[in-house]
């Protein structure tokens, strides 16, 4: 029917979907990172109760980014969420070195899900701007990277107040989406 | 009963309050901590005995944050079926829970802002009585975060004297219900009042062994209760109230919040819903396929009338057969969401007065974290807001839309075994012959497409055109009402056993066959049976059907004079006693023309029919309701009734 036009049309001007969850630990910057792609502007956010949602179109790709509450006692819904997911952003706080380990434990659970199996990795380094924070290589370290064979990730400095390094993450994102 | 007592006992050890039942049976306040997020603070008086993160998640919506303040509604002591799908009789009452979150930002905490919700759990199903009290409560908490804010509270709420609101059966409430006289009981308000003003002034006049409270009684406890406004409601007495409605007030924290108590809901009407905001939304999107035309093959249960069944009719039909329902408001708040699903507990249960247990396995505001529990319930019917669920279809067999005003039945959803396949294969015929003529039809009238469609098609179209016509929600729920109840006597096991079945009823029930299977294996069928045993036994007219004479008189047209003689006989010989003509008068609504089908029979050509109408007459004027009634027939009848009883005599 008319799918088969709109389909040819997406493949000529590339209007490409992507379902992408952003998760870390909580008070790690999600929301923020969230309404500066949204907004290009720097709100001040509150703790989430439960998950924002939101469409952000760059370079022709419509990202559609979960944020969900990163608290202790929520983290087990995060599954809820897992499906359909194409890319998984993970935001981690580079000055919060006693939590480091704690991020990395998550990460790797959520990436262990079967149905996250086939997502891409993004890290965002956030908070670059506090003196105290980790490099990007630290912070690759430190959550284990390495050891991801059969995935494709990607460590990136970010500063989600200011917003940057934000789009420069998108970019990677949308050129390795895989289009189905 | 016995439940009640324990519970009274129990509050009795936990330090005394009275004998009587409380309006509110605990208080609950709860934060988002924002390090370890929702948390529950306190429970006043005691623990509900419900986990404490569940309850405290309920209380935190999903977007709370981003909005000032919600409100959310949700139960407690909801029965989970056992492995037979049977949801066991008695235990603790379901408590019917309204809670208010509210955000604040503030720049000198941590994060900006704290999120705050208090609830009140109660056994009263009008819970939206306790709005204007909650805001100010949850203020005050704001203030003084501590259990005395509770305990001032607790003690206000259960202040509230209901002691004078006269206690209506079933019957009396459906009379008020439908009355266009509002003080159909206005004795029963005004006897109370007398009496307790007697008691009051006694108090007063020294009683002070009663204020000091050691073993004060019942009555003496309502009575100091009682003297708060006292002046006020004397003064209240004189004037020409809406007695639909029962007026009091909560004194807390030093306001008097005046409260309306509603003295016509029906069992399963919970909150201040509308049904009518349910219909609107829902009843734009007809003609689509409901399935979203995947050619997912439409469910019996569901899709009745072919792939072009109504959506209110989709919906209608998910709610009697026990399916799984959402309703998903991604974005709204958790206070409207909640709205909607009170509505369909209303739709299902027929006005909220028909059919039972809905309220049981509803979840007006629910989220991720109290999935198992949702899981655990066959045929939820539940409200979110996060768009999670639309993605896991295997959550849910029917999901609505509020923002798109769209239903869609899960492709998920497994076809019913064929247990009946004679009635299947008629359906399907019927069904091919929907699909045949619906193709060669304009899409408008495909929604007809025979004969058997029109009923239901008939329905919504009259609810469509009443909501247009600004009919009031008590109008519209009364067609819900007839549709349910008319469905239901219909069911083999249910139906009536007349002589007269209207020729037409066989080819009605093979129409409905799978929605009758589907009826008959939900909890709200077993429920049905069990009342109407209870019913038999209870009624105070034996041995004939009231409703269906009242039914047969109203719609006679294949009546001839000895059946209409037989209805009249019986009526006059077993409607004697007070109570039997309240049933008699439940069952003849003033808004259906009240006493008009019995009135006819003082002009019938027959002295006897006439005879037996004088005397019902007589009988139901000596009734406090029934001196309304016939008051308000019209002059012709009235004259009819003093002329013949005069020759009679």
């Amino acid at each position: 029917m008319g799918g088969g036009i709109s389909k040819m049309l997406t493949k000529l001007f590339g209007n490409k979907e992507m379902r992408i969850l952003m998760l870390g630990l909580d008070a790690a910057g999600k929301t923020t990172i969230l309404y500066k792609l949204k907004l290009n502007q720097s709100v001040t956010t509150i703790p989430t109760v439960g998950f924002n949602v939101e469409t952000v179109t760059y370079k022709n790709v419509k990202f559609n980014v979960w944020d969900v509450g990163g608290q202790d006692k929520i983290r087990p819904l995060w599954r809820h969420y897992y499906t359909g997911t194409q890319a998984l952003i993970f935001v981690v706080d580079s000055a919060d070195r006693d939590r480091i380990d704690e991020a990395r434990t998550e990460l790797h659970r959520i990436v262990g899900d079967r149905e996250m199996k086939d997502c891409l990795l993004l890290v965002f380094a956030n908070k670059q701007d506090l003196q105290s924070a980790m490099t990007p290589a630290e912070v690759t370290e430190k959550l284990g990277l390495h050891r991801m064979r059969d995935r494709q990730w990607y460590v990136h400095p970010s500063c989600a107040t200011t917003g940057e390094g934000l789009f420069e993450g998108l970019s990677w994102l949308s050129q390795n989406i895989k289009t189905p | 009963m016995t439940a009640d007592s324990d519970r009274d006992a129990d509050s009795a050890a936990a330090g005394g309050d009275s004998m009587q039942q409380r309006n509110v049976e605990y208080i609950l306040v709860a934060e988002f901590d924002i390090d370890r997020g929702a948390i529950l603070r306190h429970q006043y008086p005691r623990a509900t005995g419900a986990d404490d993160s569940h309850l405290a998640e309920l209380m935190l919506p999903d977007g709370a944050h981003a909005r000032e303040s919600d409100w959310t509604v949700f139960f407690l002591n909801q029965k989970a079926p056992d492995a037979d799908g049977r949801v066991a009789d008695g235990g603790a009452p379901l408590l019917y829970v309204l809670n208010l979150v509210r955000t604040k930002h503030d720049k000198e905490v941590r994060r900006g802002a704290v999120v705050k919700a208090m609830a009140v759990c109660t056994r009263h199903r009008f819970i939206h009585i306790y709005q204007a009290m909650l805001m100010l409560a949850l203020e005050n908490y704001y203030r003084a975060p501590t259990e005395q804010t509770l305990a001032e509270l607790y003690a206000a709420a259960n202040s509230m004297d209901l002691s004078r609101m006269p206690q209506l059966s079933r019957h009396e409430t459906t009379i008020l219900r439908f009355a266009d006289d509002q003080n159909m009981f206005e004795e029963r308000f005004a006897a109370l009042e007398d009496e307790r003003r007697v008691v009051d002034a006694a108090t007063r006049d020294g009683d002070c062994d009663a204020m000091a409270g050691g073993d004060a009684t019942a009555d003496d406890a309502a009575a100091r209760r009682g003297t708060v406004s006292e002046a006020g409601r004397v003064r209240g007495a004189a004037r020409n109230k809406d007695r639909r409605f029962f007026d009091t007030e909560i004194v807390y924290s030093g306001v008097k919040l005046p409260i309306r108590v509603p003295m016509t809901v029906y069992p399963e009407e919970i909150g201040d819903f509308s049904l009518i905001q349910l219909l609107t939304t829902f009843a734009g999107a007809g003609g689509g396929a409901p399935g979203g035309g995947a050619g997912l093959g439409g469910h019996p249960h569901l899709e009745s009338s072919g792939p072009y069944t109504h959506p209110i009719v989709v919906l209608m039909n998910a709610l009697l057969t026990q399916k799984r329902v959402i309703f998903l408001g991604h974005g709204r708040p958790a206070g409207e969401v909640a709205n909607y699903v009170l509505a369909a507990v209303a739709l299902g249960s027929g006005g909220g007065g028909v059919l039972r247990g809905f309220a049981n396995r509803a979840f007006p505001y629910t989220n991720l974290t109290n999935l198992d529990t949702l899981l655990a319930f066959p045929g939820y019917i539940a409200g979110v807001t996060n768009p999670a669920f639309e993605e896991h279809p295997e959550w849910w067999d029917v999901l609505c839309n509020i923002n798109t005003g769209r239903i869609a039945v899960s492709p998920a959803l497994a076809a019913p075994p064929a247990a009946r396949a004679p009635a299947d294969a008629l359906r399907r015929s019927l069904d091919s012959v929907a699909l045949a003529r619906s193709r060669s039809l304009s899409a408008r009238d495909a929604a007809k497409p025979d004969r058997w469609n029109n009923r239901d098609a008939e329905f919504v179209q009259d609810l469509l055109l009443a909501i247009d016509r600004h009919y009031g929600e008590v109008a519209i729920r009364a067609k819900v009402e007839a549709y349910v109840r008319r469905f239901v006597a219909l069911v083999p096991q249910l139906a009536h056993v007349h002589a007269n079945a209207p020729a037409d009823a066989d080819r009605e029930l093979a129409f409905y066959q799978a929605r009758i299977d589907g009826f008959v294996a939900s909890h709200a069928f077993h429920n049905a049976v069990a009342d109407r045993r209870a019913q038999h036994a209870a009624s105070c007219v034996h041995g004939i059907d009231v409703a269906h004479m009242v039914y047969a008189l109203r719609t006679a047209a294949n009546l001839d004079v000895n059946d209409v003689e037989a209805i009249f006989k019986r009526l006059d010989e077993q409607v004697v006693s007070d109570e039997q003509v309240t049933e008699l008068l439940a069952a003849l609504p003033q808004s259906q023309g009240g006493l008009q089908p019995l009135a006819y029979g003082f002009y019938h050509p027959s002295p006897a029919i006439r005879l037996h109408t004088v005397r019902l007459f007589e009988r139901i004027e000596r009734n406090m309701a029934g001196a309304r009634y016939v008051r308000s027939t019209n002059f012709f009848h009235q004259c009819a009734f003093s002329n013949l009883r005069h020759a009679f005599c």
